[in-house]
């Protein structure tokens, strides 16, 4: 069982999640506006996040952007299929994934697992032989306790970001393409939509690069995909 | 159709009005009028009286009838000329009475052809005036008569 | 009238032609006939009126018949001037100097017996010749006159007379030529002014047959056709106002379309979200009730899709669709599409590995699936997808091995809620699914066509190009 903290703010859409994800098993925590749900957060972690982007007061980017600031728990966008621009924005305020409305239970469930399964789940394994802990350059990578740190300071990675870097970083120089990290990343397949990829690559890079313009770590292959290294 | 004909009329009328053409022949004003000398006869060329100058000479009207009565000469007679007075009416005398020239004539009066009596009338109004004239021979009479005014 | 098709401009040209023709051959005809009939006048009077005084003024004759002296004296005095005379006496006995009485033509001298004076134009050897002929006459006491029988003839050459007419006549040519030309100059002046608008004016309403229905013409001045371009203008301008109020009235459905299913979207997310609800509960609901959840839940779904494909559809309608292009291996795309609606076991497929293009796999997998979905709905199986490259281009066909698609279909396979069999219900799949997949196909740049596949069955073809954005 799972704390969700949902953020709707109209009644009946947000009613009908409840019940949808009560139902699941999950305990839900269902709030109209970006101010309540911070509060909550404040008094009481969750598990997963399940934002509507369309708020009235505060907006789901602000929303996004202010529990991205202290907390690293997974959250899901609610958006419609019209809005490529919000997902985008979204995507880049620290979002995990996103859905399109209007959503079924189960599609809703299967990325909240997705979500969650990141968080908890296991590192991809590491190369034979190597040590749980490795060294790139000024990054260290703890598979075992899922710890990076940079320079001997931790850094603070959201699950779907830590995810990414750990698949792409158990193969330095290999090429991954888009729709093989959306598999690995967000069991999406190929029904996924790169942008997820695009906008996690740039939120990662903002914590670990030096420099943002010229990555070293995570670098892009045109026409590819990305690779880690070489350093 | 309509605009090939008028183009042809056009040419035809444009080719066929150069130059100067060949004409019929032309009647203009009456013939030159000459001055004849000598005294007249009128012979007769066919059936018309013809004047015919004998000479430079004046003769007297008598005379004019004699020669009259002695006909064409062989040159005249070659020309086509010939007469239809009989050469008995010479001798002949001229008189003038109040309403012309009488001539009496040694021959028969009445005898006489027309053409005979045009070429009398003429050939002594030739000679005298125009005054008509009359045959006469004793109680035979013709006329008074005048010499036609075209010949 | 005539017989073969002539422009405006060539009418214009001939009309011009005609009439200048006409009027100078006239006009020339005329004058050069006037002035050929005076130079000939004048001319044959003055060689009469001088025969007539020469024959007046001879010495008197003397005798009658005349003598070959008489004759050929007077003969010497008439031929004193220029030209060649012959006198005879009664048509015979001539006496001449220069030309023999043969040389007169025989008409004039049958008629001058007449004692008129006679005179005929005759041509000797392509050389214009008056020949002029009289009668002697001679006075008589009386008053009256009588003809001598003594004939005089002339000949008079015309040459002068000829080449001043020809002059004339070259005048009369040349002023004819000058006039033609200046007509047709005329003509193609006036023919310019008058097709110049003309032209103007085709290309303006070929201009607004090709939709552009802002053309308009010039209005120049206030003729016949300033007007007709005033009404050309006036036309086209309610042309334009009608196209434009009929563009704004589509817009405004097209717009109360995608507001209404914007405010659709809210009730039916939250519906959607309770359709899992309403199907597990189901089952355990007694008889109709059980149904009657069943029911909602699936029209609900089905709403849902209708609502989303109307807001699809209104943004391609307001040019607001944009793609997402990504490097993707197209096969494995649409195997992806296939698997993910559960039709992988249903469909044969044929895609080969390996052939990679730059696509918006978001709206690949909406055509694949609109257009897989509609043969496994309409069609009859098996349906086969296929997929094969070109250079440039990648081509994926679906076909299905139904009754086909009869021509009224083809012709309006793409249009919007269009049913081929109007005995189908309206809720049977969605009216939308092919106009999206072709407005997708085209926002790639790419085509997707409509065909019947031999032996039988509708065959869809759909052609991307492999760059991206052609």
């Amino acid at each position: 069982m799972s704390r969700v903290l949902l953020i709707e703010d109209h009644h009946t859409v947000r009613e009908g999640l409840r019940i949808a994800l009560t139902r699941q098993g999950h305990a839900v925590d269902a709030v109209d506006s970006g101010e309540r749900a911070l509060e909550i957060l404040a008094a009481a972690p969750a598990d997963v996040v399940v934002l509507d982007l369309m708020l009235p007061g505060m907006d789901g980017f602000e929303v996004c952007r202010r529990i991205r600031a202290d907390q690293d728990l997974p959250i899901i966008m609610l958006t419609a299929r019209d809005d490529d621009m919000d997902v985008v924005a979204g995507l880049e305020a620290g979002a995990d994934d996103y859905v399109v409305k209007p959503v079924q239970a189960r599609v809703l469930e299967a990325r909240i697992r997705a979500v969650l399964r990141r968080t908890n789940g296991r590192s991809p394994s590491p190369s034979p032989g190597a040590a749980a802990t490795e060294k790139h350059g000024d990054l260290t990578i703890d598979r075992a306790a899922l710890v990076v740190r940079k320079a001997g300071e931790p850094v603070g990675l959201a699950p779907t970001e830590l995810r990414l870097l750990l698949e792409l970083s158990a193969t330095p120089g290999r090429v991954h393409s888009r729709q093989q990290l959306l598999e690995a990343v967000w069991d999406q397949g190929y029904l996924g939509d790169s942008r997820l990829v695009d906008a996690c690559v740039q939120r990662l890079r903002a914590k670990i690069e030096d420099d943002t313009t010229a990555p070293a770590y995570v670098q892009t292959v045109r026409g590819f995909g990305y690779r880690f290294g070489p350093l | 159709m309509r605009r090939a004909a008028a183009a042809g009329l056009l040419l035809v009328f444009l080719l066929a009005g150069c130059g100067v053409r060949p004409s019929d022949v032309i009647i203009g004003g009456p013939a030159p009028v000459g001055t004849v000398g000598g005294a007249r006869i009128y012979l007769l060329v066919g059936d018309e009286p013809s004047v015919v100058l004998r000479g430079p000479r004046t003769a007297l009207p008598a005379d004019v009838l004699t020669e009259l009565a002695d006909g064409p000469t062989p040159a005249e007679r070659q020309q086509g000329f010939n007469t239809e007075v009989p050469p008995e009416i010479a001798p002949a005398k001229l008189g003038f009475s109040g309403d012309g020239t009488v001539v009496s004539l040694s021959a028969d009066v009445d005898a006489l052809s027309v053409l005979g009596v045009v070429q009398i009338v003429c050939t002594v109004q030739a000679v005298t005036s125009a005054a008509p004239v009359t045959l006469v021979r004793g109680e035979q009479r013709r006329g008074p008569l005048t010499c036609p005014k075209d010949l | 009238m005539t017989g073969f098709a002539l422009g405006l401009r060539g009418r214009l040209l001939l009309a011009f032609a005609v009439l200048g023709l006409t009027t100078t051959a006239l006009v020339a005809g005329v004058s050069y006939g006037q002035a050929r009939t005076v130079i000939l006048q004048k001319a044959q009077d003055a060689a009469v009126l001088s025969l007539v005084d020469e024959v007046k003024r001879l010495p008197p004759v003397r005798e009658l018949p005349p003598s070959q002296d008489q004759l050929d004296a007077i003969a010497r005095v008439v031929s004193a001037g220029p030209d060649p005379s012959v006198v005879a006496y009664r048509g015979a006995g001539a006496s001449s100097i220069g030309i023999t009485l043969g040389d007169i033509p025989a008409d004039l001298r049958s008629a001058v017996p007449g004692g008129r004076v006679v005179w005929q134009r005759v041509s000797d050897g392509g050389t214009p010749v008056l020949a002029i002929g009289t009668q002697l006459l001679a006075e008589r006491p009386d008053g009256g006159t009588e003809p001598t029988g003594i004939e005089v003839y002339r000949l008079h050459p015309l040459g002068e007379e000829q080449h001043s007419i020809d002059q004339l006549a070259a005048l009369a040519w040349s002023t004819g030529a000058a006039s033609l030309v200046l007509a047709v100059l005329l003509a193609l002046l006036a023919a310019r002014g008058v097709l110049r608008p003309v032209r103007e004016l085709g290309r303006a309403a070929r201009r607004l047959g090709e939709g552009h229905l802002t053309t308009r013409a010039t209005v120049r001045g206030s003729d016949e056709l300033a007007g007709v371009a005033q009404i050309f203008n006036q036309t086209a301008e309610r042309l334009e106002h009608q196209v434009g109020e009929l563009r704004r009235m589509e817009a405004d459905a097209r717009r109360f379309v995608a507001d209404v299913s914007h405010e659709l979207r809210t009730p039916l997310a939250a519906m959607t979200a309770v359709t899992d609800v309403l199907d597990e509960e189901a089952a355990r609901l007694p008889g109709d009730a059980g149904k009657a959840a069943r029911l909602v839940s699936q029209e609900t779904q089905n709403l849902a899709h209708l609502v989303e494909d109307l807001i699809e559809i209104s943004r391609f309608d307001a040019g607001t669709a944009a793609l997402s292009l990504d490097e993707i291996d197209v096969g494995a795309a649409i195997r992806a599409t296939l698997r993910a609606r559960g039709w992988a076991e249903q469909v044969d497929t044929e895609l080969p590995a390996g052939i990679v293009a730059r696509l918006d796999p978001r709206r690949l997998d909406v055509v694949v699936a609109n257009l897989v979905g509609n043969a496994l709905r309409h069609g009859a199986t098996p349906v086969s997808v296929r997929l094969r490259a070109a250079p440039g281009w990648v081509e994926v066909t679906v076909a299905d091995h139904g009754p086909g698609l009869p021509p009224e279909v083809l012709a309006r396979a793409f249009d919007r809620f269009y049913k081929a069999d109007s005995a189908r219900s309206r809720s049977d799949g969605a009216g939308l699914g092919l106009a999206i997949a072709l407005e997708n196909a085209r926002l790639h740049g790419g085509t997707l066509v409509a065909g019947n596949g031999s032996p039988r069955g509708a065959v869809f073809t759909l052609r991307l190009p492999s760059g991206g954005e052609a």
